[in-house]
């Protein structure tokens, strides 16, 4: 022990290190003792040495590590590639139908995208919920449905622009103020047009996609949309588009036309004992449609009707008042009316497709046309809340 | 033709061979357990040797491994802060062959007083005066000015002082 009484500097067996010894050298600590302390305070731990086998434990997990961490920059790389493709291609290669065939999600088809980035043709897919995106290449005959993205799922992503209109962002429901309305019917034909006004500077697809449901979830099976076609809706104008995508100016309206063509069932044939009373018809069912865009802000959309197939014919997007709207069509005189029976009672008669007056219809998740009551559902009900059943566009 | 990774692992042996037990005694003195000490400084070493084809100055190993050790004694304890102030201090599941030395540690009056210092000072202090390194080295191996190396490690003396003091 030194003079003032602190520790002796030469650590040993001689001294002990815990104690009352520490305690009494410690109360008169001197910065030049504090270091003999500390060492004859953990001078008995770790005295037998490494321990056995502890450097081969070492390089084993270092190696190991070096393994995972080879493994993680490859990973690393390949992303970066991937990325730097993406880039450079200008968005017409998406990374994640390659990271889903890489790990077995999907076949590279279903829900991936085309090489101009819109979904690919995903009619494989079997599902109520139906997404159609109209490929103005394909021709007005060859109509495409299927679940383009996902069940009920607006497309989210923006689709290859031009270079000019690669920044513009896409419009989403809560950047367009969307008015559906339905206009003149003719015969089978039913026209209306959905007017947009851009709260920003934003691009869509072009023609626009639609969504059609119905309650029963069979929209997908029985509703096809396709571009406009002069033939099948001759009030339909002719709109041409610049490309897949239009860009829409900042409160500038624009609007499209769309033709919902839902003909009369064919006769069945096997039913020769028809008499004089009406044929019976399938009941007519409401089909909700609307413009799908981005976004959780319901979209406005309106409700139509159908006893069996029906068609969309959709115009690309043109500015306000480019074109005019359908006039109605000489209509044919009306069939003879059938045996008249309680509209409140939705099982008692035939089924008549119920023609709308031209009405602005509120959102479409609130829609209860008031003819869902001589149209009656499967389950008697009139429609109420259109569920996830079909897509269009 | 030996190479540097080589050098270096061979260095690396020597290291752990020679100074495992002086850096298990600067954990000890940083950590509470002896279990987190053996730990940390395989861990250390571990790291090291996963990156030696990094290290370039061959001299600065123990420097490097050191510097790690209270890195990793920080992080341990940081992890820990709210299993300790909350949970029982579980006791060994078998005996080892340190636990009478971690039972005398325990009882060290010394170790007790510095673990109740803040961990700034507690570090400057073993660094300082356990590894013996120079205040330039601590300032670096923790990241700080010489002077406020200066200011913790005397700071530091004080309160243990006190801490000693107290308990007596």
């Amino acid at each position: 022990m030194t003079q003032d009484g602190v520790v002796p500097a030469q650590p040993g067996p001689a001294r002990r290190p815990t104690g009352e010894s520490a305690q009494r050298d410690a109360v008169t600590l001197h910065p030049a003792d504090l270091s003999v302390a500390l060492r004859s305070a953990v001078s008995r731990v770790g005295a037998a040495g490494p321990p056995p086998g502890g450097l081969a434990k070492v390089r084993r997990k270092a190696r190991i590590r070096q393994r995972r961490r080879a493994v993680v920059a490859g990973s690393a790389g390949v992303l970066m590639i991937l990325l730097g493709v993406t880039v450079a291609t200008g968005g017409r290669f998406s990374i994640v139908p390659a990271l889903t065939g890489v790990v077995g999600l999907g076949n590279g088809s279903t829900g991936g995208q085309q090489s101009d980035g819109r979904p690919q043709d995903p009619s494989a897919a079997g599902d109520s919920s139906q997404s159609v995106w109209i490929d103005p290449s394909v021709s007005a005959s060859a109509p495409r449905t299927g679940p383009a993205i996902g069940p009920g799922t607006p497309p989210t992503v923006a689709p290859s622009s031009p270079p000019g209109v690669a920044q513009v962002p896409l419009c989403s429901a809560a950047t367009l103020n969307i008015s559906t309305t339905l206009g003149t019917s003719a015969g089978d034909i039913r026209y209306g047009e959905i007017d947009v006004v851009p709260q920003t500077t934003c691009v869509v697809t072009d023609p626009p996609v639609l969504e059609v449901t119905n309650v029963a979830g069979t929209a997908a099976a029985s509703v096809q949309i396709m571009p406009a076609n002069l033939s099948a809706a001759p009030g339909l104008p002719a709109v041409s588009a610049a490309g897949p995508t239009s860009v829409l100016q900042a409160n500038q309206p624009y609007e499209f036309q769309f033709a919902w063509v839902a003909p009369a069932c064919p006769e069945p044939t096997g039913s020769p004992s028809a008499t004089a009373s009406a044929p019976v018809a399938p009941a007519a069912t409401a089909y909700s449609l609307q413009y799908a865009v981005p976004g959780t802000t319901p979209v406005p959309g309106v409700t139509l009707m159908a006893s069996c197939d029906a068609q969309v014919y959709v115009t690309n997007f043109y500015p306000h008042g480019a074109y005019p709207t359908p006039t109605p069509a000489p209509q044919p005189p009306p069939p003879p009316p059938a045996t008249p029976t309680p509209t409140g009672s939705p099982s008692a008669g035939p089924p008549t497709v119920p023609v709308e007056p031209t009405a602005t219809i509120s959102p479409a998740a609130t829609v209860a046309p008031t003819e869902s009551a001589s149209a009656p559902q499967s389950n008697g009900k009139a429609t109420t809340v259109p569920v996830v059943s079909s897509k269009a566009g | 033709m030996a190479t540097d990774v080589d050098v270096t692992a061979d260095l690396l042996t020597e290291t752990y061979q020679t100074h495992y037990t002086s850096l298990l005694r600067l954990a000890a003195l940083l950590l509470d357990d002896l279990s987190s000490c053996e730990d940390v400084v395989q861990e250390s070493f571990i790291r090291v040797h996963a990156a030696r084809s990094r290290v370039r100055e061959p001299e600065k190993l123990l420097a490097y491994l050191r510097q790690t050790v209270v890195n990793l004694s920080r992080s341990t304890l940081r992890r820990r802060i709210i299993g300790l102030r909350l949970l029982p201090k579980p006791m060994p599941d078998a005996a080892s062959a340190e636990e009478g030395a971690y039972d005398m540690l325990e009882r060290d009056a010394l170790v007790r007083a510095l673990r109740g210092l803040q961990r700034r000072q507690r570090e400057v202090l073993v660094l300082r005066y356990y590894s013996d390194m120079t205040e330039a080295q601590v300032a670096a191996a923790l990241g700080l000015s010489i002077g406020s190396v200066k200011a913790y490690g005397s700071r530091g003396i004080d309160a243990l002082r006190v801490r000693m003091e107290e308990e007596q």
